[in-house]
């Protein structure tokens, strides 16, 4: 598994106000609230995030910018839903990135998106 | 599919998603909810399930692999077109929103999905799914049912079950259309008296003499051209029910012959000598406003009272809209029969444009633009432009060609029954129908050859 880099690092856990229309900055490690209805639900969502992440850096190195942006599409359409808007920002900047076959950008959402998964905190409401 | 005939059950969802977390999640919500929940992961594996969870509503992403969900509606459509459905996408179009509007699709709804969004909508889809066709609370006679979901129905429904039960004269009262001669059957049928007859004449249909004669009969010889002895309608409904539709037109002369009867339950054909004890239950309907009639003179009051022992109103469609969305889904239902053809839907906007008309001929003119919409509709999608041109050529007071072929029928065969002095032989042999189909014309249109045969001699 590739290591994250400093920047995807720092705009996971920090954000990046320089860049508009990007996930937006965080000041300390994200917690996100999500029902406690969904409790249940939450072990294999993230699990199923892991391997898509996983997968997608599979597709960046293959140069499959379609598959990569159905992937974060479909990532965008759940996430917001079950309460991780971040990701949900995370995987739009990602989509975006893979539609305009940016590797760098997407890349460095990539690592965002690991980032977000190894801090994130879960308030159950 | 839907309109199962359970009532209070849990409605069921299929639920169709190629991504298994937003699927889970969307399930979740909705079992929470109180739904009952089956879950497809393609449209192939949705089809295969369809015919098991029995969906009333059936929800789909867009954007899958294999068949998507424009297509999978479409073939939901296809085994059952009033099935409702919805449509979840991140990344819908226009021509995609259009083909699901096309396809009647209840809702379009755009992901990420909030919990609140997606629940409302639902609630709404579900709230739009046509109401099962027959329910049990729904009243069948044996001419048809009567269907109602309405507090004001039910209210009627309730006496009319209390009533049925009594022997008192009941008159019923309301608008043209509203079912007033279904109501009268409906008395018949549920009270002690279902085994006897149930007799009905409409009181404008026929000219003074001739209703004179069809009530209290006459004896041979009465009069010029009583050949024969004929037994009157309320000797014909002796120990059931004669029903006196639009009395209100009733000759004044006449009147007080019907008043006697009710006061002295005896009949005296004309010419007759002798007085035949009768029991019947008198049921009188009219639209017109009897007691206006009585201040001017027009109605008798002694006769208005003997008959207004027990008034019944029925409403009129307006003040029963509600009832709109069991009445049309019963009309499709027996015009599908009727016809052997699979059944129509309205599109929603279409449903609500007859929900929010006025139907100042209430549920005869509302079948009438049904039944106008469903020979028209070239798709099973009945659009609103289909409705709103079928009401506005309701609004000009337009007869469909059914009811216009049937007037035309029954005053051709009148005049025939007329021109050959009521000789069914001869009548048959110039409308060009063996005497067995002339006699069932005769039953169709509530003629008798023998009435014409009296009066024309």
């Amino acid at each position: 598994m590739r290591m994250p880099t400093l920047k995807g690092w720092l705009e996971a856990c920090f954000g990046d106000t320089s860049k508009s229309g990007e996930p937006s900055m965080n000041t300390a490690a994200p917690t996100v609230e999500v029902d406690a209805e969904l409790a249940d639900l939450i072990p294999q969502y993230l699990s199923n995030r892991w391997s898509d992440l996983a997968f997608a850096r599979q597709l960046l190195a293959k140069g499959d910018f379609y598959l990569l942006s159905r992937m974060a599409h479909r990532i965008r359409g759940s996430a917001a839903s079950y309460g991780f808007s971040r990701l949900g920002d995370i995987a739009q900047a990602l989509e975006s990135a893979a539609e305009q076959q940016d590797a760098a950008k997407a890349d460095a959402q990539l690592e965002a998106y690991d980032a977000f998964l190894r801090s994130v905190r879960i308030d159950y409401i | 599919m839907s309109n199962d005939a359970e009532p209070n059950r849990q409605p069921r969802i299929l639920l169709v998603d190629d991504d298994t977390d937003h699927l889970a999640l969307c399930s979740r919500w909705l079992t929470l909810t109180g739904y009952k929940v089956a879950s497809a992961t393609s449209g192939t594996a949705a089809l295969a399930e369809l015919e098991q969870a029995r969906p009333d509503l059936v929800i789909s992403d867009l954007i899958m692999d294999g068949m998507n969900g424009l297509r999978l509606l479409s073939e939901i459509h296809r085994q059952d077109p009033v099935l409702p459905t919805m449509i979840m996408s991140g990344m819908a179009g226009v021509p995609d929103a259009l083909e699901a509007a096309h396809l009647g699709v209840s809702a379009f709804l755009e992901k990420p999905l909030t919990k609140e969004i997606f629940l409302s909508a639902v609630a709404e889809a579900l709230d739009n799914v046509p109401p099962p066709a027959f329910e049990a609370g729904d009243l069948q006679t044996s001419a048809g049912r009567l269907v109602y979901r309405s507090a004001i129905m039910q209210e009627l429904i309730g006496r009319v079950h209390r009533v049925a039960a009594g022997t008192s004269t009941v008159m019923l009262s309301g608008e043209t259309g509203t079912g007033k001669e279904l109501i009268a059957l409906a008395l018949h049928e549920l009270g002690p008296r279902r085994e006897q007859p149930f007799v009905s004449i409409n009181c404008s249909a026929l000219p003074e003499q001739l209703l004179e004669s069809e009530l209290f009969g006459h004896e041979k010889g009465a009069f010029t051209g009583a050949t024969t002895r004929h037994t009157g309608l309320f000797q014909a409904a002796d120990g059931g029910t004669l029903f006196l539709d639009e009395i209100g037109d009733m000759p004044l002369s006449l009147q007080a012959k019907v008043l006697r009867v009710l006061q002295d339950f005896a009949v005296r054909p004309v010419g007759g000598l002798h007085s035949v004890k009768i029991d019947v239950r008198v049921i009188s309907a009219t639209h017109q406003d009897l007691t206006e009639m009585v201040e001017h003179k027009q109605f008798r009051e002694d006769l208005y009272y003997r008959l207004n022992v027990v008034p019944l109103h029925v409403p009129p469609l307006r003040q029963r809209a509600e009832d709109i969305p069991a009445l049309l889904e019963f009309f499709l239902r027996h015009l599908a029969e009727r016809t052997n053809e699979a059944i129509k839907r309205f599109a929603p906007e279409a449903r609500a444009a007859l929900i929010q008309a006025p139907f100042p001929g209430n549920i005869r003119q509302l079948q009438n633009v049904v039944e106008r919409c469903v020979v028209l509709s070239s798709s099973t999608l009945i659009t609103r432009s289909l409705v709103t041109e079928a009401l506005q050529d309701q609004t000009l007071g337009m007869p469909t060609l059914d009811d216009a072929k049937n007037s035309f029928e029954r005053r051709y065969i009148a005049g025939l029954l007329r021109a050959t002095n009521g000789n069914v032989t001869t009548a048959a042999k110039i409308a060009g129908r063996n005497r067995t189909e002339f006699y069932n014309l005769l039953a169709r249109h509530c003629l008798r050859a023998e009435t014409f045969r009296q009066r024309d001699n």
